[in-house]
């Protein structure tokens, strides 16, 4: 089970010199040069930085996606650059949620199902989950369309969707990578103020990737990225 | 165009070898096997035409007993006669070496005087050529072949006893038979002697098998055919030598169409595969496609790109699969060598001969089928309107829609498929036959997709892992269909023809024990290895005579005829027995009182097959050739029989004497007294027949035993090409799950990022795999007995016109599921590792 930081224990995450790189030797890419940056619980972080600068990776590290070459990234009291494929699996069940550029949502699904995919895979009965989704898809504003299949709905709605999948789990970590750049500037700001509200709501930490200085303009604190390091 | 194709095509092979390589390999083994098929079948009319060729290669016109051996007295006129070049008599028996009973000898005997202008072969005896005239040097000289020699472990100068006629006889291998550079293939059994010898050895004093002749050049074959029927008796064929080839090909045709057609099973199997990989690539590629076609390729041109590309690993797999088939051909040729030796006639099949005519026509067949395979995918490629090309799942949409037409195909295609059985059995072409079990298969194959969406609407699994395995199934109909399609091919294949065998085995099962009812059979063990071809000695019935606590005995002669340039076989038992102790069922009437009505009357009775053959029914006159000239028999009754496709006509054994003069047997038949041990008459019988030659005394229960090898030894090959199919289809599993591994890369990643643990995804794409191997066994089961039924009431009777009881092996039927779902899994269960180890970041990435 996951330990949390008890009140008095600000720091939700805390990344130490995290480095990662990708390729063969002789043409080897680092994205990540030693990052180092805490955030505390609760707080709506945004990263931004042009395209390649790592904030991506960084987040895909955060999630558990992959393995970084060196460093250390606690959640909680819990290393994650310790943990094995199970404890990893375990952390993104119960522990994180996450929003794609590309929603990223599975077009076999209908949306109510994309939504209670995490609920259902962490074991909670499915009355309770049929209960969840039906509050989160009200909250989303998307009750007409539960039964929709992925492909009929609009790109603002799908991300809505996505949003609304989440946070299904009540994740202590929401990481949101481009959540807006896929869609129209009405949708994005719907989206953006939609993700605020919901994580403030559920007290969830946010942490969001971002090209987009008004979005990033939602979020407590905004740090910015270049060529693998953190500007402060 | 050529420059795009290099670029793309051979590109996109590198990126995906395993890909390229498993469908190189699945194309290479269904092709395989057909080639080994039709090299088989090839060598073994070669090997026939061979032997033929090798004492009489160059004549031109034969005379051939029919039947039986005829009067030598013959020769002197023939060979007299004006227009008549030269002319050789040859005798030809079987023989056993007493030292190894397991082998037999095709003995020739011939005149060394005048054989010469017809020989192919030169004999040897230290590596130098001999004249054949030094046979008369030495009575007991033998010429062996060196691959025999070997088998035998004599050299030359060593002595062999022979089995014959008059008891165990010492021969001395004195010369080597070297065959001519054209004369490739020849049964390396052949052994020759000089005639007379031949003649007084093995009871054929007075009697020639064969003369060959050559005609003078400026004479009419025709009219001297004609001029020699006038001077020999009617049981004397007059006819051209290659007329025995296409007897052959005729005796054989239907065992070799039997596999032929099998092994068509396994190239149609290849072809779904190669249909799966071009509907595959154009999926995967189809955002290229769009920029092609938006960049200016015309739409022939995609359909081009794509047909090549299948090409190319067409070729590939057609190469490898030409050059596994000759391989496979080796491996095969024994147990095919052996079937036709004891169903039809004396072969012994050493070489694989391919004729580049018969390579071409694979390669064309083969390459056909890619065309075909490919022609539609490449097709539904090319017309993809730019823009949709760029869209993810048009294909799989356009698929959907078009289920309700495959569903209406379908119902189209069984109509035909009942049609062509009713004009197949209506007496039109046999071929038809084959078009039933082919637009059978073709009605289980469309109905796939339609059984996919309606699995994926009926079922509702709670679980979230089984439920999101089987959207991905129904949402990936077209490629699913398509394996599905392979494997209920594969699967209909197996059990049509494990039913057809299965019921055939028990109906000759359950006649052997209504019909075979003697306690002990005798007969020359050389009948064991090569059929029904020795005669038994006269001192063996007299033996048999004297045996205490005999009941009664019936005895058997076995003659090969031919009728309308057909052979038949002529089995003459003695009916007053048949009618109290054979209860063969008949048509029309009890066997009993047929048999006693028939006995010594120009009666017969005629088997199933030769009915359908001959088309001769209950009733009507059947004309025979006997050495009396051609006489009329009457058809009494038609009898179940299992024994010979060629076709049996029964005739009792008085009858048989009075107009073939022949008093000779093949085997006894002997009924013992109630409460008499079988064993111990067995025994004192062997001991007793141990002086008078190498004889077999066998029980009921051997007898049935011989059957039931000679059965499966029979059906044996099938086996081996229903394993191939089962294999490609297989295969197609396996790539079907690489590919959708491949295509669904995101999507494993987003559930993977939600949460979904390795174990979870593994279970996944093992639960498709199960969907795979179930809708395919379900399916290919309900198409395997609808096969089955063409099978056994319309190919068979169309070929061979037996009587099939269906009999269900229940087992098997219930097993083939569950062996079918865990091969699944197993083929499954590497593409399903990979995805649960792949890179999230890497898959969620992916656009």
């Amino acid at each position: 089970m996951l330990r949390l930081p008890s009140d008095n224990y600000k720091n939700m995450i805390s990344i130490n010199d995290v480095r990662k790189s990708y390729g063969p030797p002789e043409c080897r890419v680092e994205v990540l040069r030693g990052v180092s940056l805490k955030i505390q619980q609760g707080e709506f972080l945004a990263l931004m930085g042009p395209s390649g600068c790592g904030k991506s990776t960084l987040l895909h590290l955060l999630g558990g996606f992959d393995q970084m070459d060196s460093g250390e990234i606690f959640l909680g009291e819990n290393a994650i650059h310790q943990m094995n494929d199970q404890q990893l699996t375990r952390l993104r069940r119960d522990t994180i949620g996450i929003i794609f550029q590309f929603f990223n949502l599975l077009p076999t699904l209908t949306a109510e199902e994309n939504i209670q995919l995490p609920a259902l895979l962490q074991g909670q009965s499915a009355p309770a989950v049929r209960a969840r989704t039906t509050q989160l898809l009200a909250e989303v504003g998307l009750s007409q369309k539960a039964d929709k299949k992925i492909h009929q709905l609009s790109g603002g709605e799908m991300q809505r969707i996505a949003l609304a999948r989440a946070l299904i789990g009540n994740p202590t970590v929401l990481l949101a990578d481009e959540p807006t750049g896929n869609l129209d500037s009405e949708s994005s700001r719907n989206v953006i103020s939609l993700l605020r509200e919901l994580g403030r709501e559920h007290g969830t930490t946010i942490i969001m990737v971002t090209h987009s200085t008004e979005i990033a303009a939602n979020a407590d604190r905004c740090l910015a990225m270049r060529d693998g390091n953190l500007l402060i | 165009m050529f420059l795009l194709f290099c670029h793309h095509s051979f590109r996109y092979f590198s990126r995906h070898k395993l890909l390229s390589f498993l469908n190189v390999f699945g194309i290479a083994l269904g092709v395989a096997i057909f080639v080994s098929v039709q090299a088989v079948n090839h060598s073994a009319l070669q090997s026939f035409r061979a032997s033929i060729d090798i004492v009489s290669g160059k004549a031109n016109l034969e005379l051939v007993g029919n039947g039986l051996p005829f009067d030598e007295t013959i020769y002197p006129k023939i060979r007299s006669l004006k227009g008549i070049a030269a002319a050789t008599p040859l005798v030809e028996t079987v023989a056993t070496p007493v030292s190894v009973p397991d082998e037999y000898l095709q003995i020739i005997g011939l005149d060394p005087f005048s054989n010469g202008p017809f020989r192919t072969f030169t004999l040897k005896q230290n590596g130098h050529a001999i004249d054949p005239l030094s046979f008369l040097e030495n009575p007991s000289a033998l010429a062996l072949t060196e691959s025999m020699a070997a088998r035998l472990h004599v050299r030359l100068g060593d002595p062999l006893l022979l089995q014959t006629d008059s008891g165990v006889r010492p021969f001395k291998v004195t010369f080597l038979i070297a065959f001519n550079e054209d004369a490739v293939g020849v049964n390396d059994h052949i052994a020759m002697m000089d005639i007379a010898n031949a003649q007084e050895n093995f009871g054929m004093s007075g009697h020639l098998s064969r003369i060959s002749c050559q005609i003078a050049p400026d004479q009419d074959l025709d009219w001297i055919a004609q001029e020699i029927r006038t001077l020999v008796p009617s049981d004397v064929l007059v006819q051209a030598p290659d007329r025995r080839g296409k007897q052959v090909d005729k005796m054989l045709g239907a065992f070799e169409l039997n596999l032929t057609s099998l092994s068509l099973v396994s190239l149609l199997v290849g072809m779904f595969l190669i249909y799966n990989t071009v509907s595959t690539a154009v999926m995967r590629r189809r955002s290229e496609i769009g920029i092609l076609r938006a960049l200016g390729l015309q739409a022939i041109q995609v359909q081009l790109f794509f047909i090549c590309e299948a090409l190319v690993l067409g070729i590939l797999g057609l190469v490898l699969g030409i050059l596994g088939g000759l391989g496979l051909a080796e491996l095969l040729i024994g147990q095919v060598s052996e079937t036709i030796t004891s169903l039809y006639l004396l072969l012994s099949i050493r070489e694989i001969f391919v004729s580049p005519l018969s390579l071409l026509g694979t390669a064309a067949l083969g390459l056909g089928a890619v065309i075909l395979a490919a022609w539609f995918p490449a097709r539904e490629a090319a017309l993809i309107p730019p823009v949709q090309a760029l869209q993810v799942g048009y294909l799989e949409v356009s698929f959907q829609q078009r289920t309700p037409r495959l569903l209406f195909l379908a119902l189209l295609s069984a109509l035909l498929a009942l049609c062509l059985g009713w004009a197949s059995l209506a007496g039109g072409s046999h071929w038809l036959s084959f078009g039933t079990a082919l637009f059978t298969l073709l009605t289980f194959a469309l109905c796939v997709p339609t059984s996919i969406r309606w699995i994926t609407r009926c079922l509702r699994p709670r679980n979230i892992i089984s439920r999101v395995a089987l959207r991905t199934f129904g949402s990936s109909l077209h490629r699913n269909s398509i394996t599905i399609a392979a494997l209920v091919t594969a699967i209909a294949m197996l059990v049509g023809v494990s039913v057809m065998i299965f019921s055939f085995r028990t109906t000759v099962n359950q006649w052997l024990n209504e019909t075979v009812k003697a306690d002990l059979f005798i007969t020359d063990s050389a009948n064991f290895r090569a059929g029904t071809r020795k005669l038994v000695r006269p001192e063996v019935e007299h033996i048999i005579r004297n045996l205490s606590g005999l009941e009664t005995y019936d005895t058997y002669r076995e003659l090969e005829l031919t009728l309308h340039g057909s052979p038949f076989k002529l089995s003459a038992i003695r009916f007053p027995v048949a009618a109290s102790h054979n209860l063969l069922r008949f048509h029309h009437g009890q066997g009993s009182t047929i048999f006693r009505r028939a006995a010594n009357q120009d009666q017969v009775c005629i088997s199933e097959p030769f009915a359908r053959k001959f088309g001769f029914h209950e009733g009507e006159t059947l004309s025979l050739s006997t050495p009396a000239g051609i006489l009329p028999f009457t058809v009494i009754g038609v009898f179940q029989d299992y024994t010979s496709d060629l076709g049996v006509v029964m005739i009792d054994s008085q009858t048989y004497q009075k107009h073939w003069h022949d008093l000779s047997y093949n085997s006894f038949a002997l009924y013992l007294q109630k409460g008499v041990s079988s064993k111990t008459v067995q025994a004192t019988l062997k001991q007793s027949l141990l002086l008078l030659g190498s004889y077999m005394v066998y029980s009921n229960q051997e007898l049935r035993s011989q059957v039931f090898r000679i059965f499966d030894q029979t059906f044996r090959v099938t086996y081996l090409l229903q394993a191939v199919a089962l294999l490609v289809s297989g295969l197609g599993i396996f790539l079907n799950l690489i590919i959708m591994i491949a295509e669904r890369r995101r999507e494993i990643g987003i559930l993977r990022s939600m949460g979904t643990s390795r174990f979870q995804m593994i279970s996944m794409i093992l639960q498709e795999a199960a969907l795979l191997g179930g809708l395919g066994s379900a399916l290919g089961l309900a198409a395997g007995l609808a096969l089955t039924w063409v099978l056994s009431n319309v190919i068979n009777i169309a070929f061979f016109g037996w009587t099939i009881a269906w009999a269900t092996p229940w087992l098997f039927l219930c097993t083939l599921p569950f062996t079918v779902i865990v091969t699944s899994l197993a083929s499954g269960f590497w593409p399903a590792r990979t995805a649960a180890h792949g890179n999230i970041s890497q898959a969620v990435k992916m656009e």
